[in-house]
């Protein structure tokens, strides 16, 4: 244990942490929604991670990702992975510098317990619903962050493990933007997600 | 015509297969996916599934952002 761990495991019953711990989430995308749902789950007491990006960190992340000026230039995974490890030490991550499509996106997910869809082209996130949707695993989509707008995410339970977060409106193909808070409340609810299911089991 | 369950509302059509479904509906091919009965659909499987009486189908469209 480290003072990270021996704090965070105060939280939960002990079966419930030691779930947490176990589960392997993966994480595909490393951008607005992802690095926040990778600090999210972290703080919440996760452990493993497979996370697979192939973009590098740009000044314009900046608004709404879990990046910082010095980022700027690396691989998202490698900075993200080394922002986790200062919350975790304990934190293991399988870092995959990789454009996912559906056969590779398969082969790197395959070991996990939960996926989260956090990628931000629409495309993408169809090729991951018809990856995995049907996998049995914990599935978490997210579709509508974009804009200023405060409120109106909701999370649809569409069928047994597989969940959608988001307005499903609010898009870059609307002329809209994404910003912090939206983002990140997305995040935020789809991490929850997992959470409440891990301590559910 | 059919009648059938799109995202848990009662709808008819008379369309033969999902991809006649999706055009019908003026979906997005490249931005949306397809369960019939609880069965995720591959895009290339639309044309060749058809859509029965009862069928319950759930149609999730996604949007940019992220």
């Amino acid at each position: 244990m480290n003072v990270f761990t021996a704090a965070i495991s105060r939280f939960y019953p002990d079966a419930v942490y030691q779930a947490i711990r176990s589960k392997c989430i993966g994480i595909a995308g490393a951008g607005g929604l992802g690095s926040n749902i990778a600090f999210c789950l972290v703080r919440s007491g996760f452990e493993h991670f497979i996370i697979a990006d192939s973009d590098c960190v740009q000044a314009s992340n900046l608004n709404r990702q879990q990046f910082f000026m010095e980022d700027i230039g690396l691989p998202k995974v490698q900075a993200l992975a080394g922002h986790l490890l200062r919350i975790n030490p304990a934190v293991r991550i399988i870092r995959h510098e990789i454009s996912l499509d559906e056969k590779n996106s398969s082969e790197i997910f395959g070991p996990c317990d939960i996926i989260f869809e956090a990628f931000d082209r629409a495309a993408a996130k169809k090729m991951m619903y018809e990856t995995f949707a049907g996998s049995g695993k914990l599935c978490i989509f997210a579709s509508g962050i974009c804009g200023l707008r405060p409120g109106g995410l909701e999370i649809k339970n569409i069928r047994d493990n597989i969940y959608l977060a988001g307005d499903g409106k609010s898009s870059l193909e609307a002329g809209m933007l994404p910003y912090a808070p939206r983002v990140t409340a997305c995040a935020a609810l789809m991490a929850g997600i997992a959470l409440e299911k891990t301590a559910e089991q | 015509m059919k009648d059938i369950i799109i995202n848990g509302q009662k709808q008819q059509t008379g369309c033969e297969n999902v991809s006649g479904l999706l055009t019908e509906m003026n979906l997005d091919a490249e931005t949306v996916a397809v369960e019939i009965n609880g069965v995720v659909l591959k895009k290339s499987s639309w044309q060749k599934t058809p859509v029965n009486s009862n069928d319950r189908i759930e149609i999730v469209s996604f949007v940019g952002g992220g």
